[in-house]
């Protein structure tokens, strides 16, 4: 696959730009950098995750690709981390599949928690983001920055370009007008960064909606963990949210 | 959740209908200058009120545009296009059916100056060198008010609407949260998420570039920043708790302890008095109270975990106190600690002092059986003892962070202490008929003194490139122990119907013993691609040990203990000198396969020495001990790990020592000089499994052990009973055990129910005389379990456990030792109004009569408590306890795992009554838990 395709890294497509016609992106493969302050995510009282912080690094780093053409996208884990990634119980794992299928706005999930795998049906999810006139750069690309609101309390700050033309976007985070190339979740200690892009064609494989696992609706998924992790305590609350990111 | 978008979903609905007319509205996209049409540009609409997304497009490949379906309201038109300025607009879609924009011209970015109304205010502000600093509690600031809000007021910084911040007219660049750099490059996730109630003050500075703070170099480059300094009083105060507890006469349980801490800073002691089992901290209290433990360890493999404490520390080190339920413990427990940590915590210092003192009475009864070639005999023995022990102990340990990549630890520990204990024995060996053919009664007593030191000294060091890592390890172990006791023995046997006295014994003995280790090693390692790495490790250690006894036997002239015994007499060295190298490969594939195969060499040169004899003997041992360890992720759910080692397995001085212990007169111990060094094949395999929705969990592990030169004793036997014991190496003992966990919860009862499974079984060799022995013995146990419980109301557990235990001796086929045992437990608690709650529990222990173990040993130990919680915090509790209402607890233990068989008895806890007040108390801080 990739021998056959075109690579262009974000530098080159921003050189681009100044030539007389803007391209737009509608298909290819972004790769992000998941960052967690896995340390913040540890109790400040909990003799277990006090012995935990002197050993453990404090940031846990995984990498994931995002597939992506026209309306449909997959989010899957990418490239092994250079080094070894010690992490504490309470951080899952990174393994989350998702095909989100932008015209219908529903998505596949497959999930795995604690070795369980799972695999949920269900709807994009909504978010009311709050556009804003700030930007950065984020790979190459200007991005645009929105903060919305998931979980009923969780802040997340997103932000796109619209050089990409597909409203898409890592994890469960869709709905921008462009490619969400950026997240930071400040109460879960953690962000996506989109590192390059590669302008490649995409084939349906590529597409393919993820099989494994236990099948379940979204709603019957989030009551079921809801009921669990209530005997959880605050541990729960923040498995809770990995989950169901 | 689900409540949540129902609301969502029926507001969504009464909006549709009370608004059931939508808007649409159309245009195109050009360029103002070229005339060119901009496709694919983004137009968005943003609620007026709070810039909310409520829908959006791209323009087509002509530039035209079209959104329908919008809700009435005022709406921001926002439309944006690579390079060209936003295009902001407010429209109005009330009572406007349909909207055509028209033409919209892009103009290529410029520079768009946005007006921020910032209030002034005058406080308090300083300024030290090229930092200004804002005390935050001179600003006023509403309850949840952001930094955001707070910076907002203070003179000379602006906030901008997107939270770009300027200071002193320059944008600043980096937030800082205690001189700490949050996670994300965006300053506004530590503006917008702290609020401002936490901060003490905020300081505004050029920070120099890394480079310049290393070299001292100014190199010019600054970036503008604010560190936010977060209130000290968040970070200083005290938690402690306060329990007095007795039943008026006999019994009292009471402790103290207090943790004062200001920053880094922590002081704390405690203090304990208790017989009623409470001789020390537990494992929550110590890591609050105590000091840090140097020997612990802790470290992760693929989201496992482990902890590891390592270390030559004596019964009273452990945590949860040093009383295991032999006997009646009086206990007297206290201590200091001091830890601080500073330059921002690369400097880490800990000191504590404890004094601990146990006193113990004990008595107990034993019953054994020999089984020889023709015959068996038992043993009835009784006895009473009673140990005082108390130790002073000062520990330290010091941890510095040279620079990011070095670290250096050093530990030390010393102790004092003391130990005094009297023991009586009373015994009777009695024959197949029943008849008592030798009895023995002795007493004997000691007075040990012992000392310890321990040093130890670790440099870490890490490379640049990832993966190379250099450790050197210098560490130094010493133990001396000095003792003086008396023996008095007395063993008559029957002859012709009466009892004659065959050995008298009345000796003072000496003893002293000092061990010293000293051990280096240095370990490398270097990576050879992302997913694997080489480990290369070499060390020395020299292990010296000394004993020297005598004993001196009374003179019946002048009544002093002036006649030496020669035959327990013995002044003995052995050294181990050992070179140890090493290689592992280490492999890791992240959710496949972790892998770490490798071995090392060691030459190790023995030289004993008898002191007295004037003899010396060298030889030395070159070993190869391989390892492995492969863990596989089996699926998504399992997870599968195998271990090998072959590891050396030496010999203690008290078994190598030229010498006769006959401190039991009835079984003298010998030591054998020529005892070689075992050596040991172990492998073990365990498999887990834990699904969360289905709260499903399996976990299965098997143990197996196999030894060459195994040490086993040859038994001399004599016709009176005597026994003479001497270690020696056997081949092909094996041991092996294991265990199966299944638990789930089955949904429909709310009910957490399971079942374990347990076996061990042994293959052991020992001699009679001439004649080899084999003994195999097994136990098989499991027993289902089961747990209910309605959080806040009520909770029932019951666990069960049946074990079959069988024992063979190839000396004799036709005896074969078997019997049940079993072990029940049940529980229950209950919330009850007024603040109050119960609980009860029993345990039920029950053991098969065999021929040997014919008294009754079953016992039902019942406990029942009821507690009031009082204050408005609900910090103190009022407790009546009942411990053992029945008056039955006793201790067992069977062995039978030889052709010598033995049950033991003996006394413990029993039956009180206690009434007690714990007190909590807290300011800012609260004890670490779990």
């Amino acid at each position: 696959m990739v021998k056959r395709t075109l690579i262009i890294i974000a530098l080159v497509a921003s050189v681009g730009r100044l030539s007389a016609q803007q391209q737009f992106i509608t298909k290819g493969k972004i790769e992000y950098e998941r960052k967690t302050n896995q340390h913040a995510l540890m109790d400040d009282n909990s003799l277990f995750d006090d012995m935990a912080k002197k050993s453990l690094p404090k940031f846990v780093t995984y990498y994931f690709d995002l597939t992506f053409k026209d309306g449909k996208s997959v989010y899957k884990p990418g490239r092994d981390p250079d080094q070894k990634q010690n992490r504490f119980w309470g951080l899952l794992d990174a393994d989350n599949i998702i095909l989100d299928n932008l015209d219908s706005g529903t998505c596949v999930s497959q999930k795995s928690i604690f070795g369980d795998t799972y695999l949920i049906s269900d709807s994009l999810r909504k978010i009311d983001w709050k556009v804003t006139t700030e930007t950065r750069k984020i790979a190459g690309f200007d991005c645009r920055k929105a903060v919305g609101k998931v979980l009923d309390s969780i802040i997340v700050v997103a932000f796109y370009t619209d050089e990409i033309v597909p409203a898409g976007g890592p994890e469960s985070f869709t709905g921008l007008p462009g490619m969400i190339l950026g997240i930071a979740i400040p109460k879960m200690h953690t962000t996506w960064y989109a590192t390059k892009l590669q302008v490649i064609d995409v084939a349906d494989k590529d597409l393919a909606a993820p099989r494994k696992g236990k099948k379940y609706q979204g709603k019957d998924f989030r009551g079921q963990i809801t009921d669990i992790m209530k005997d959880w305590g605050d541990q729960g609350k923040k498995l809770q949210w990995q989950i169901m990111l | 959740m689900k409540r949540t978008t129902l609301l969502v979903l029926s507001i969504l609905a009464i909006i549709r209908c009370a608004n059931a007319q939508t808007s649409s509205i159309k245009g195109t996209v050009i360029d103002t200058s070229e005339k060119k049409i901009l496709n694919n540009s983004v137009i968005a609409l943003l609620k007026k009120t709070d810039s909310t997304l409520v829908n959006f497009t791209r323009a087509d490949k002509a530039g035209n545009f079209t959104i329908n379906g919008l809700p009435q309201g005022t709406f921001i038109l926002m439309i944006t296009y690579p390079a060209y300025a936003d295009y902001m607009d407010t429209i109005n879609l009330k009572d406007n059916p349909s909207i055509d924009l028209g033409k919209i011209s892009m103009t290529l970015k410029s520079q768009l100056l946005q007006e921020v109304i910032v209030s002034r205010k005058l406080g308090a502000i300083r300024i030290k060198g090229d930092t200004v600093e804002y005390k935050a509690d001179s600003f006023y600031m509403k309850a949840g008010s952001t930094v955001e809000d707070l910076l907002k007021k203070l003179p000379g910084i602006t906030v901008d609407k997107d939270g770009k911040i300027t200071a002193q007219g320059e944008t600043v660049q980096k937030v800082l949260v205690d001189g700490e750099e949050f996670f994300s490059d965006d300053p506004t996730i530590a503006t917008r998420g702290l609020t401002a109630d936490v901060v003490d003050r905020v300081q505004v500075f050029d920070k120099k570039s890394d480079q310049a703070t290393f070299t001292g170099i100014d190199d010019g480059q600054k970036t503008k920043t604010i560190d936010l300094k977060l209130k000290e009083e968040k970070k200083k105060g005290f938690f402690g708790k306060l329990e007095l507890g007795t039943d008026g006469s006999n019994y009292w349980n009471g402790n103290g302890m207090i943790n004062a801490f200001k920053k880094k800073r922590k002081l704390s002691a405690f203090g304990i008095i208790s017989n009623t089992g409470r001789t020390g901290l537990d494992w929550q209290e110590n890591m609050n109270y105590g000091g840090d433990n140097p020997n612990m360890q802790m470290g992760f493999e693929d989201g496992g975990m482990f902890i590891s404490i390592s270390g030559n520390g004596d019964d009273l080190d452990n945590p949860g106190g040093n009383y295991y339920g032999q006997g009646v413990p009086k206990g007297w427990a206290g201590g200091i600690n001091y830890a601080n940590k500073w330059n921002e915590d690369k400097v880490h210092l800990n000191g504590s002092y404890q004094y601990n003192k146990l006193n113990t009475e004990t008595e107990g009864n034993n019953q054994s059986e020999y089984i020889l070639q023709n015959n068996h005999y038992f043993t009835n023995q009784t006895n009473n003892s009673f140990r005082s022990k108390y130790r002073n102990k000062l520990q330290g340990i010091y941890e510095w962070q040279l620079d990011s990549l070095s670290s250096l630890k050093i530990t030390a520990d010393g102790s004092m202490g003391h130990t005094n204990s009297y023991s009586s024995f009373q015994t009777q060996y009695v024959d197949t008929l029943g008849n008592i053919f030798t009895k023995n009664n002795r007493h004997t007593s000691s007075s040990l003194d012992a000392k310890t030191f321990n040093s130890s000294a670790l440099y870490k060091q890490k490379f640049k490139k990832q993966g190379r890592t250099l450790s050197i390890l210098f560490s130094q172990a010493y133990k001396e122990n000095n003792s003086d006791g008396f023996l008095n023995s007395e063993t008559d046997t029957l002859e012709n119907s009466l009892y004659y006295p065959k050995e008298l014994i009345d000796q003072q003995k000496l003893s002293s013993s000092i061990t010293g280790t000293i051990t280096g090693k240095i370990t490398y390692t270097e990576p050879i691609n992302k997913r694997s790495l080489l480990e290369f490790n070499y060390g020395v250690n020299n292990n010296h040990l000394q004993s020297s006894r005598s004993a001196f036997a009374k003179n019946g002239s002048n009544a002093k203990y002036d006649q030496l015994v020669d035959s327990l007499t013995n002044d003995y060295t052995f050294n181990v000198l050992s070179n140890t190298g090493g290689i592992n490969y280490r492999y890791s594939k992240a959710k496949k396969i972790t892998l770490s195969i490798g071995a090392n060499l060691t030459k190790a040169e023995y030289t004993r020495r008898d002191i007295k004899g004037d003899s010396m003997s060298r030889y030395s041992f070159t070993n190869f001990y391989p390892q492995a360890n492969v863990s596989f992720n089996l699926g998504q759910s399992g997870r599968l790990n195998f271990t090998y080692n072959g590891s050396t397995v030496d010999p203690n001085i008290d078994q190598i020592q030229p010498l006769k212990d006959n401190t039991d007169p009835l079984n003298v111990k010998v030591g054998n000089p020529n005892l070689k060094q075992g050596f040991r094949n172990s492998i073990s395999m365990f498999y887990n499994n834990y699904k969360l929705l289905s709260e499903r969990n399996v976990f299965f592990w098997l143990n197996f052990q196999e030894t060459q030169n195994d040490f086993s004793s040859i038994s001399t036997l004599f016709s009176d009973g005597k026994r003479y014991i001497t270690p020696v190496n056997v081949n092909g003992n094996y041991g092996m055990n294991g265990s199966l966990y299944y638990n789930k919860k089955i949904k429909k009862w709310k009910v957490y129910t399971g079942a374990n499974l347990r076996i061990n079984l042994n293959h052991n060799t020992n001699y009679v005389g001439e004649f080899k022995n084999v003994n195999n013995s097994y136990t098989l146990g499991g027993g289902p379990n089961f747990n209910y419980d309605k959080e806040k109301k009520w909770s029932i557990w019951v666990q069960t456990g049946f074990s079959y235990n069988n024992s063979k001796s190839t000396i004799s086929p036709g005896v074969v030792t078997k019997y049940w045992s079993q072990q029940h437990e049940i529980g229950l608690n209950v919330f009850l109004p007024w603040k109050m709650e119960m609980g009860t529990d029993a345990t039920f222990m029950i053991y098969q009569k065999t021929a040997v173990f014919a008294n009754n040993t079953n016992t039902t130990k019942w406990n029942a408590h009821i507690e009031r919680k009082f204050l408005k915090s609900e910090t103190a509790r009022l407790r009546f306890e009942a411990f053992d209402i029945l008056d039955q607890n006793i201790g067992v233990n069977r062995n039978i795992s030889s052709n010598f068989i033995s049950q033991t008895t003996y006394n413990t806890l029993r039956r009180y009554f206690m009434l007690s007040v714990v007190y909590n108390f807290s300011r800012n801080g609260k004890p670490m838990s779990w």
